[in-house]
């Protein structure tokens, strides 16, 4: 077995020595075989879902990360049903429009324009904390806290302003 | 005393340490371990503060080397995925800029560049999405299967619409005048 220096100071008191078996080239296993390793080991076992859902109530950092990926969804739906949808109203754009305005109260209208405009306002502003996160800053748990606070606060302001837009 | 840490393994000067793994290396697979400077973690997380401390403990060291780059793995496949991962920002800082620009400036270019870059960023959002929930041997290369499809579809049908119809930037404009 091949190590190299680093690693093998490393897992020099591990008991999990067996972790290196897999790779001859001095490192221990990629992420993916990792992660593949911790599903089988999980459905093995029989081991229930962690967090569990229903009983761990999420600190907001994982509400608000769970949010961007729910917004991120929802807008990739809404995204990609119009692009099958332009198949059906093939130059016919104006008279849906025309068809809502005459058929929806505008009160529903502007309902719509707002919930429509809260996801990409959270999603944007809070892939901007992703970012900035990827780039190795703001990664303490305060500033954590903080910046998911300032992000939702903004992006209902935001929506609303782009809503009554 | 250093000698005496040493004997230890219980602190290393940090000239030793940084040196030999920064510029020499080590070359794991043949290959140069470049090391990032603002990826070492250090228990103070200031690089000035480091080098004005001298004195790192040893598992800080190891540790130093082991993440070169967050992003980074040794073997070729993941080395390139760390590349991907950086395309992925790349769009995404671009897309603040890409929305906003294509609605207000309403020309056929932005309209298809809006069209692409949405595409490609919910692709690859949902390819994430995709890898973290579903497991299994085939079960994952299906939703793969459907994720691209859809994606592909989608981007000819939005291309479809910037070509035969009023264009994405005039769309959500007529939306949000109603
Ligand atoms: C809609 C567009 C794209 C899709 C759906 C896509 C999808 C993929 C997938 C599924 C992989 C395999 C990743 C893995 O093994 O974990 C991959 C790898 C890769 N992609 Fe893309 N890709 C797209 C666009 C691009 C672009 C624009 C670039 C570069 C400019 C790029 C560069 C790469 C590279 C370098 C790899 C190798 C990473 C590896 O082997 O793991 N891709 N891509
Ligand atoms: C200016 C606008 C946007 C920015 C700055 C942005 C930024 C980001 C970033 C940084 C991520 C990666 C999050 C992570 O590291 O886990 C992400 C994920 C994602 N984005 Fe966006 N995004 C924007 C708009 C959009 C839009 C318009 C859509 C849908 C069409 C979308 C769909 C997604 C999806 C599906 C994910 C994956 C979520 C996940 O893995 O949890 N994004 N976005």
């Amino acid at each position: 077995m091949i190590v190299n220096p680093a690693t093998r100071i490393l897992f020099r008191n591990s008991k999990n020595l067996t972790l290196l078996k897999s790779r001859t080239n001095g490192y221990s296993r990629t992420a993916a075989e990792e992660s593949r390793l911790f599903w089988e080991k999980n459905d093995k076992l029989k081991r229930p879902m962690s967090p569990h859902l229903t009983i761990y109530r999420l600190p907001q950092p994982a509400n608000l990360s769970i949010m961007h990926r729910g917004t991120g969804a929802a807008m990739t739906a809404v995204v990609f049903g119009f692009g099958f949808g332009s198949f059906l109203w093939t130059g016919k754009f104006d008279k849906v429009v025309e068809f809502v305005r005459d058929n929806v109260h505008p009160h529903v209208i502007l309902t719509a324009k707002i919930i429509l405009a809260f996801p990409l306002c959270y999603h944007a502003l809070n892939g901007v904390r992703h970012l900035v996160w990827d780039s190795g800053r703001g990664l303490k748990l305060q500033t954590i806290h903080k910046t998911g606070y300032a992000v939702v606060a903004l992006a209902f302001l935001l929506s609303l302003a782009i809503g009554t837009l | 005393m250093s000698s005496v840490n040493l004997l230890r393994g219980g602190f290393r000067s940090i000239n030793s340490i940084l040196r030999p793994y920064s510029t020499v290396q080590s070359s794991f697979n043949g290959r140069n371990a470049t090391l990032a400077k603002k990826n070492i973690l250090f228990v103070s997380g200031q690089q000035n503060q480091i080098a004005q401390q001298s004195r790192v403990p040893l598992n800080q060291y190891i540790r130093a080397v082991a993440s070169v780059h967050p992003h980074r793995s040794p073997l070729e496949h993941d080395e390139k995925a760390g590349l991907h991962w950086s395309i992925e920002r790349y769009l995404a800082v671009g897309l603040l800029a890409i929305i906003p620009g294509s609605i207000l400036l309403e020309t056929s270019v932005t309209d298809y560049l809006l069209a692409a870059a949405l595409v490609v960023h919910a692709n690859w959002g949902c390819r994430s999405i995709i890898v973290d929930y579903i497991h299994g041997k085939q079960l994952p290369k299906i939703a793969l299967a459907v994720l691209y499809s859809a994606s592909f579809l989608a981007f000819v049908g939005l291309c479809y619409f910037n070509y035969s119809d009023v264009g994405l930037s005039k769309a959500i404009k007529k939306i949000w005048s109603l």
